[in-house]
């Protein structure tokens, strides 16, 4: 357990009778900053509740930095950093007001770094938060939380509502915190470019399911998009397990196969096509195909595989 | 603890303005009484009394408020996030209820006080007696209060919350002016506060924030 700061077996959670984590097994490496991909509803922000303690697991294991997240001690709390979606402050709370309350209650708090942050952001100290812009919240929101000088951040989408300076502000800091030794980042968005940015690692949920779980160079390596064109009528189905999506118009095909190899190559030339070409892909391509509601999910896939793992 | 404890009731400093305003007036009407020579030992027990019949709306106010608002404003979410345990939000919590109540007992401390000093009442209502058989009572009820109040919050509808801690709370003063003060009524306040306080206790404990 201790290798990873974060680590789930088999974590499931129904809400009112409905499955919407169904067995993952999530692992970070210290150190790592994790990119936590799905689409709407797919179960991102019900992993970060768990982790945090703010909501009990149905079933399965979820461990943060040790320790059972359901009953995580005042001391592991104080080494995790959070940005919420949506960037629940309290509404009603000045700017001046939440940071004494964020300093007063947190385990560390470097007043350097936060007036650095609050300089470079330009937040106004005697504004209430329900007064700021959802820019201005999500800077506030991230600067107390970096000002902890967390262990592990988890940042729940949290360049949503940011301009493209201040997104690219972010991604900066981001990345210096990660510079500092032993830093662990969880980090979820829709923004696919800037995951691709910062993460050296994702996880791709698609209906409660963790479906890629591996580093990004990896999964671009092995998650393969094909053209192949055939002389006559292509065959009706292809012998090649981890289909991810196929398109077929005419004598072409299209597919998108996860974890490509030697084997898989073998298999498609003995339909011997006139040509095969490789298309590269984007992270937000990959994604798309992966979580896709119309794409074929593999076998490995329903027997709880993601397309890579550790 | 410090830091949630001040947190609580600059949150809610409103009910202990309205508590100290009370008080205030209470004081008050005591000094008046004595002033004009109109006091006596059913002015002891009657002017704390109804102080906390008012602080009771106040007391039970803020419990609901309390709770009401902090899953309205996703409060303990946010503080849960931050190294602090669930055990000490709610104890901070409870804490300012009960420096809340302790403002609602201020005209009682002066009454006695007074009567003391002044040495105008029988050694009987001495402040020896006074304090078991008037402040406890006192303090119990409105602090009965709160309690209901804390676990009638505790709902994503503020009509639930308000008309709980109310009703519950006039069911609890018509008790009292059935039964008076007395041994069982001391039982049933020490039950209704430990009842109330421990399901508040739980579901906050257990709560999804």
């Amino acid at each position: 357990m201790s290798e990873y700061v974060i680590q789930t077996e088999n974590l499931v959670k129904f809400f009112d009778g409905r499955c919407v984590l169904n067995g993952i097994d999530l692992k970070v490496p210290e150190g790592c900053i994790y990119g936590l991909l799905g689409r709407n509803g797919a179960g991102k922000t019900t992993i970060i509740r768990i982790l945090l303690g703010l909501e009990p697991g149905t079933r399965g294991k979820s461990m943060v930095l040790g320790v059972s997240s359901w009953q995580l001690p005042v001391s592991v709390l104080g080494q995790i950093g959070y940005v919420a979606e949506g960037h629940n402050l309290i509404p009603n709370y000045s700017v001046r007001r939440i940071v004494e309350l964020y300093k007063g209650l947190s385990a560390r708090w470097s007043e350097q770094f936060f007036r650095r942050l609050i300089e470079t952001f330009r937040l106004p100290m005697e504004r209430k938060v329900s007064q700021l812009s959802r820019g201005m919240r999500a800077q506030l929101n991230l600067s107390l939380a970096m000002a902890t000088e967390p262990k592990l951040l988890i940042l729940d989408d949290p360049t949503l509502g940011l301009d493209t300076v201040s997104r690219r502000q972010f991604l900066e800091l981001a990345i210096e915190l990660i510079s500092r030794n032993g830093r662990t980042i969880l980090f979820c968005s829709h923004i696919l470019s800037d995951v691709e940015r910062i993460a050296d690692r994702v996880g791709m949920l698609r209906a409660g399911k963790l479906v890629v779980d591996c580093e990004l160079e990896e999964m671009k390596r092995r998650v393969r998009k094909l053209r192949v064109i055939f002389d006559d009528e292509p065959p009706r189905e292809f012998p090649i397990t981890e289909i991810i999506a196929q398109k077929r118009q005419g004598r072409e095909v299209t597919i998108s196969v996860a974890n490509w190899n030697q084997h898989k190559q073998t298999i498609l030339n003995t339909f011997k096509p006139a040509s095969c070409t490789d298309i590269p892909m984007t992270l937000e391509e990959i994604f798309i195909e992966c979580t896709a509601s119309g794409s074929n999910a593999p076998v490995d896939y329903e027997q709880g595989e993601p397309i890579c793992s550790h | 603890m410090f830091t949630l404890i001040i947190r609580e009731i600059e949150d809610n400093r409103l009910f202990f303005i309205g508590a100290l305003i009370l008080a205030i007036i209470f004081s008050g009407l005591f000094f008046w009484m004595l002033y004009n020579g109109a006091y006596d030992d059913v002015t002891f027990a009657a002017l704390p009394f109804w102080n906390a019949m008012f602080g009771m709306l106040i007391f039970s106010g803020m419990g609901a408020v309390q709770m009401y608002l902090d899953r309205r404003r996703k409060i303990s979410a946010l503080l849960a996030t931050l190294a602090v345990s669930r055990n000490k939000i709610f104890a901070a919590r409870v804490i300012a209820g009960i420096l809340l109540v302790f403002i609602g007992l201020i005209p009682l401390l002066e009454i006695t006080v007074t009567a003391v000093l002044a040495r105008s009442v029988e050694p009987a209502h001495s402040v020896r007696l006074l304090y078991p058989e008037i402040s406890i009572p006192v303090f119990l009820l409105g602090f009965a209060c709160y309690c209901i109040g804390l676990q009638a919050g505790w709902t994503s509808n503020q009509l639930t919350a308000a008309l709980g801690a109310l009703g519950l709370s006039f069911i609890l003063f018509s008790v009292i002016l059935i039964k008076v003060f007395g041994w069982e009524i001391y039982a049933i306040l020490v039950f209704l506060i430990s009842a109330c306080l421990i399901r508040a206790w739980y579901k906050f404990s257990t709560a999804a924030f």
